[in-house]
Protein backbone atom coordinates (compact mmCIF):
# COMPACT_ATOMS: atom_id res chain seq x y z
CA UNK A 1 0.00 0.00 0.00
CA UNK A 2 2.95 2.35 1.04
CA UNK A 3 4.53 1.71 -2.18
CA UNK A 4 1.25 2.55 -4.43
CA UNK A 5 1.06 6.11 -3.19
CA UNK A 6 4.85 6.53 -4.38
CA UNK A 7 4.00 5.88 -7.77
CA UNK A 8 1.90 8.45 -9.90
CA UNK A 9 -0.74 7.38 -13.05
CA UNK A 10 1.78 6.81 -15.55
CA UNK A 11 -0.64 6.34 -18.56
CA UNK A 12 0.29 9.23 -21.03
CA UNK A 13 3.71 8.11 -20.64
CA UNK A 14 3.98 6.33 -24.31
CA UNK A 15 1.75 8.78 -25.92
CA UNK A 16 4.49 11.98 -24.95
CA UNK A 17 7.51 9.35 -26.32
CA UNK A 18 5.46 9.13 -29.78
CA UNK A 19 4.57 12.59 -29.96
CA UNK A 20 8.47 13.32 -29.28
CA UNK A 21 9.62 11.28 -31.23
CA UNK A 22 7.73 11.85 -34.00
CA UNK A 23 8.45 15.45 -33.87
CA UNK A 24 11.94 14.08 -34.01
CA UNK A 25 11.70 11.95 -37.07
CA UNK A 26 9.21 15.32 -39.22
CA UNK A 27 12.42 17.53 -37.94
CA UNK A 28 14.95 15.36 -39.28
CA UNK A 29 12.96 14.85 -42.42
CA UNK A 30 12.50 18.15 -42.95
CA UNK A 31 16.03 18.86 -42.70
CA UNK A 32 17.09 16.05 -45.21
CA UNK A 33 15.04 17.14 -47.67
CA UNK A 34 16.31 20.70 -47.33
CA UNK A 35 19.44 19.84 -47.43
CA UNK A 36 18.57 17.78 -50.65
CA UNK A 37 17.15 20.80 -52.26
CA UNK A 38 20.03 22.82 -50.99
CA UNK A 39 22.68 20.89 -52.62
CA UNK A 40 20.49 19.95 -56.18
CA UNK A 41 20.81 16.41 -55.35
CA UNK A 42 17.12 15.41 -57.45
CA UNK A 43 18.93 17.98 -60.36
CA UNK A 44 21.85 15.81 -59.77
CA UNK A 45 20.44 12.54 -60.43
CA UNK A 46 18.06 13.42 -62.82
CA UNK A 47 20.59 15.42 -64.67
CA UNK A 48 21.56 12.49 -67.37
CA UNK A 49 18.44 10.98 -67.44
CA UNK A 50 16.66 14.59 -68.36
CA UNK A 51 19.94 15.63 -70.32
CA UNK A 52 22.25 13.11 -71.98
CA UNK A 53 19.52 10.01 -72.20
CA UNK A 54 16.45 12.31 -73.47
CA UNK A 55 18.57 13.51 -76.49
CA UNK A 56 19.86 9.63 -77.27
CA UNK A 57 16.41 8.84 -76.87
CA UNK A 58 15.24 11.14 -78.94
CA UNK A 59 17.93 11.51 -81.55
CA UNK A 60 20.08 8.51 -80.90
CA UNK A 61 22.67 10.85 -80.44
CA UNK A 62 23.53 12.56 -76.82
CA UNK A 63 25.13 15.46 -78.79
CA UNK A 64 22.37 15.97 -81.42
CA UNK A 65 20.23 19.03 -81.73
CA UNK A 66 17.10 18.83 -83.93
CA UNK A 67 14.82 21.33 -85.01
CA UNK A 68 13.09 21.82 -81.48
CA UNK A 69 16.51 22.68 -80.57
CA UNK A 70 17.08 25.54 -83.36
CA UNK A 71 19.27 24.96 -85.73
CA UNK A 72 19.90 21.31 -85.94
CA UNK A 73 23.29 19.71 -85.51
CA UNK A 74 24.55 16.26 -85.27
CA UNK A 75 20.97 15.36 -86.68
CA UNK A 76 21.01 11.96 -87.39
CA UNK A 77 19.97 12.80 -91.74
CA UNK A 78 22.73 14.33 -93.58
CA UNK A 79 22.14 16.49 -96.82
CA UNK A 80 24.88 15.19 -99.51
CA UNK A 81 24.28 16.91 -102.97
CA UNK A 82 20.91 18.05 -102.12
CA UNK A 83 20.03 14.53 -101.34
CA UNK A 84 19.05 13.22 -98.09
CA UNK A 85 20.97 10.66 -96.10
CA UNK A 86 19.65 8.97 -93.00
CA UNK A 87 22.47 7.50 -90.40
CA UNK A 88 21.95 6.09 -86.69
CA UNK A 89 25.38 7.53 -85.05
CA UNK A 90 26.10 10.83 -86.41
CA UNK A 91 29.88 12.32 -85.33
CA UNK B 1 5.50 -6.15 -6.86
CA UNK B 2 7.93 -7.33 -8.92
CA UNK B 3 6.73 -4.90 -11.65
CA UNK B 4 7.15 -2.12 -9.52
CA UNK B 5 10.54 -2.64 -8.35
CA UNK B 6 11.22 -2.68 -12.27
CA UNK B 7 10.26 0.12 -12.79
CA UNK B 8 11.98 1.61 -10.04
CA UNK B 9 15.21 -0.11 -11.14
CA UNK B 10 14.58 1.48 -14.57
CA UNK B 11 13.33 -0.32 -17.67
CA UNK B 12 16.19 -2.00 -19.76
CA UNK B 13 14.29 -2.79 -22.59
CA UNK B 14 15.59 -1.79 -26.41
CA UNK B 15 12.78 -2.84 -28.23
CA UNK B 16 11.93 0.39 -29.66
CA UNK B 17 15.41 1.66 -30.82
CA UNK B 18 15.57 -0.45 -34.09
CA UNK B 19 12.13 0.54 -34.64
CA UNK B 20 13.25 4.62 -34.63
CA UNK B 21 16.11 3.40 -36.67
CA UNK B 22 13.87 2.12 -39.15
CA UNK B 23 12.25 5.47 -39.31
CA UNK B 24 15.17 7.33 -39.61
CA UNK B 25 16.52 5.45 -42.49
CA UNK B 26 13.10 4.10 -44.54
CA UNK B 27 13.36 8.08 -45.90
CA UNK B 28 16.34 7.79 -47.52
CA UNK B 29 16.72 3.82 -48.52
CA UNK B 30 13.02 3.61 -50.01
CA UNK B 31 14.03 7.06 -51.52
CA UNK B 32 16.54 5.50 -53.51
CA UNK B 33 15.82 1.89 -53.87
CA UNK B 34 12.00 3.27 -55.63
CA UNK B 35 14.35 5.78 -57.88
CA UNK B 36 15.81 2.94 -59.48
CA UNK B 37 12.30 0.99 -59.79
CA UNK B 38 10.47 3.97 -61.10
CA UNK B 39 13.68 4.46 -63.51
CA UNK B 40 13.11 0.82 -64.36
CA UNK B 41 9.76 1.48 -65.60
CA UNK B 42 10.31 4.58 -67.23
CA UNK B 43 13.35 2.98 -69.42
CA UNK B 44 10.71 -0.16 -69.96
CA UNK B 45 7.69 2.51 -70.84
CA UNK B 46 9.83 4.66 -73.69
CA UNK B 47 10.83 1.38 -75.10
CA UNK B 48 7.03 0.76 -75.73
CA UNK B 49 6.46 4.18 -77.06
CA UNK B 50 9.30 3.69 -79.56
CA UNK B 51 7.45 0.86 -80.91
CA UNK B 52 4.02 2.45 -80.31
CA UNK B 53 5.37 5.82 -82.19
CA UNK B 54 7.19 2.90 -85.23
CA UNK B 55 3.71 1.28 -85.52
CA UNK B 56 1.80 4.32 -85.85
CA UNK B 57 3.98 5.95 -88.15
CA UNK B 58 3.30 2.93 -90.19
CA UNK B 59 -0.30 3.44 -90.32
CA UNK B 60 0.10 7.54 -91.46
CA UNK B 61 2.79 5.81 -94.43
CA UNK B 62 0.27 3.77 -95.89
CA UNK B 63 -2.17 4.92 -98.72
CA UNK B 64 -5.89 5.68 -97.96
CA UNK B 65 -8.60 7.26 -99.05
CA UNK B 66 -7.30 10.79 -98.00
CA UNK B 67 -4.60 12.21 -95.96
CA UNK B 68 -6.84 12.52 -93.25
CA UNK B 69 -7.83 8.68 -93.57
CA UNK B 70 -4.27 8.56 -92.86
CA UNK B 71 -4.07 10.89 -89.50
CA UNK B 72 -6.95 9.14 -88.44
CA UNK B 73 -5.71 5.35 -88.84
CA UNK B 74 -2.27 6.59 -87.34
CA UNK B 75 -4.20 8.33 -84.72
CA UNK B 76 -6.00 5.13 -83.45
CA UNK B 77 -3.13 2.94 -83.17
CA UNK B 78 -1.72 5.13 -81.15
CA UNK B 79 -4.26 5.62 -78.99
CA UNK B 80 -4.87 2.09 -78.40
CA UNK B 81 -1.21 1.26 -77.38
CA UNK B 82 -0.27 4.13 -74.71
CA UNK B 83 -3.89 5.28 -74.12
CA UNK B 84 -6.56 3.26 -72.08
CA UNK B 85 -8.30 1.68 -74.79
CA UNK B 86 -10.20 2.90 -78.41
CA UNK B 87 -11.94 6.44 -77.52
CA UNK B 88 -10.03 7.09 -73.97
CA UNK B 89 -7.49 9.58 -73.63
CA UNK B 90 -6.60 8.64 -69.99
CA UNK B 91 -3.22 7.55 -69.84
CA UNK B 92 -2.12 3.96 -69.92
CA UNK B 93 0.27 4.05 -66.94
CA UNK B 94 -0.61 7.47 -65.13
CA UNK B 95 1.82 6.24 -62.55
CA UNK B 96 4.74 6.07 -64.69
CA UNK B 97 4.10 8.69 -67.64
CA UNK B 98 1.11 11.13 -68.78
CA UNK B 99 1.55 12.48 -72.06
CA UNK B 100 2.56 15.87 -72.29
CA UNK B 101 1.96 18.54 -74.88
CA UNK B 102 1.70 17.62 -78.35
CA UNK B 103 -0.96 18.88 -81.27
CA UNK B 104 -3.39 16.61 -81.01
CA UNK B 105 -5.49 16.87 -77.66
CA UNK B 106 -7.65 13.93 -78.54
CA UNK B 107 -4.65 12.00 -77.72
CA UNK B 108 -2.63 13.80 -75.12
CA UNK B 109 1.14 13.97 -76.29
CA UNK B 110 0.88 13.27 -79.94
CA UNK B 111 1.70 14.99 -83.18
CA UNK B 112 0.50 13.44 -86.70
CA UNK B 113 1.68 15.10 -89.85
CA UNK B 114 4.99 17.20 -90.42
CA UNK B 115 7.82 17.79 -87.82
CA UNK B 116 8.88 20.66 -87.11
CA UNK B 117 11.18 21.28 -89.90
CA UNK B 118 8.74 19.38 -92.30
CA UNK B 119 8.08 21.60 -95.66
CA UNK B 120 6.89 19.24 -98.64
CA UNK B 121 8.54 21.39 -101.18
CA UNK B 122 12.11 21.04 -100.11
CA UNK B 123 13.57 18.15 -100.95
CA UNK B 124 15.92 18.06 -97.40
CA UNK B 125 12.83 18.45 -95.34
CA UNK B 126 10.45 16.74 -96.76
CA UNK B 127 11.32 13.24 -95.01
CA UNK B 128 10.20 14.60 -91.49
CA UNK B 129 6.36 13.37 -91.79
CA UNK B 130 4.94 11.53 -88.81
CA UNK B 131 4.07 10.25 -85.71
CA UNK B 132 6.05 12.18 -82.26
CA UNK B 133 4.54 11.33 -79.03
CA UNK B 134 6.14 13.11 -76.20
CA UNK B 135 5.21 11.81 -72.44
CA UNK B 136 6.94 13.24 -68.85
CA UNK B 137 7.91 10.80 -66.00
CA UNK B 138 8.36 11.63 -62.33
CA UNK B 139 11.59 10.33 -60.92
CA UNK B 140 11.12 10.52 -57.71
CA UNK B 141 8.49 8.83 -55.17
CA UNK B 142 9.58 11.04 -52.71
CA UNK B 143 8.82 14.34 -53.23
CA UNK B 144 12.51 15.83 -53.98
CA UNK B 145 12.49 18.58 -56.19
CA UNK B 146 10.32 22.18 -56.87
CA UNK B 147 6.62 20.61 -57.37
CA UNK B 148 4.54 22.92 -59.46
CA UNK B 149 7.51 23.91 -61.75
CA UNK B 150 7.97 22.76 -65.19
CA UNK B 151 9.10 19.41 -65.90
CA UNK B 152 12.74 19.74 -65.60
CA UNK B 153 15.82 18.23 -63.88
CA UNK B 154 14.81 20.81 -60.85
CA UNK B 155 11.88 19.37 -60.40
CA UNK B 156 12.77 15.36 -60.49
CA UNK B 157 11.12 14.70 -63.63
CA UNK B 158 11.74 13.74 -67.37
CA UNK B 159 10.56 14.46 -70.15
CA UNK B 160 11.07 12.14 -73.15
CA UNK B 161 10.14 12.60 -77.00
CA UNK B 162 9.84 9.43 -79.43
CA UNK B 163 10.20 10.02 -83.22
CA UNK B 164 9.15 7.94 -86.12
CA UNK B 165 9.33 9.83 -89.28
CA UNK B 166 8.42 7.24 -92.20
CA UNK B 167 7.40 9.16 -94.37
CA UNK B 168 3.42 8.90 -96.04
CA UNK B 169 2.77 7.73 -99.46
CA UNK B 170 0.25 9.57 -101.44
CA UNK B 171 -3.48 9.09 -100.53
CA UNK B 172 -6.16 8.36 -103.43
CA UNK B 173 -7.36 11.99 -103.18
CA UNK B 174 -3.49 13.35 -103.61
CA UNK B 175 -3.38 10.84 -106.64
CA UNK B 176 -6.90 12.48 -108.41
CA UNK B 177 -5.77 15.95 -107.70
CA UNK B 178 -2.42 15.27 -109.53
CA UNK B 179 -3.89 13.54 -112.91
CA UNK B 180 -6.51 15.75 -112.96
CA UNK B 181 -3.55 18.68 -113.17
CA UNK B 182 -1.80 16.23 -115.86
CA UNK B 183 -5.55 16.96 -118.49
CA UNK B 184 -5.39 13.17 -119.56
CA UNK B 185 -1.98 13.17 -120.93
CA UNK B 186 -0.25 10.94 -118.68
CA UNK B 187 -3.50 9.10 -117.03
CA UNK B 188 -3.18 5.69 -115.59
CA UNK B 189 -5.72 5.90 -113.17
CA UNK B 190 -5.29 5.88 -109.39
Amino acid sequence: MELNRLFRDESGQAVTEYVLILSIIVMFYMAMMSMVNRLNLGERLAGPIVGSYAKTYKYGSPTAKGFDEGTPENHPRAVIGGKVRLFINPR
Amino acid sequence: MRRKIQIIKGADSQSGQSLVEFALSIFLVFGVLFFFVQLSLILSWGNFVQYSTFMSARAYLSGGVSQQDQEDRAKDVLRRMVKRGSVSNDDRFPMIAKGFEGNDDTVKGSSIGGGPGFDPGNYDLSWMQGVRYTFKSRLFVLPIGNPGVAPNASSGQAVLTSESWLGRDPAYRDCLSVMQQLKGQIDNGC
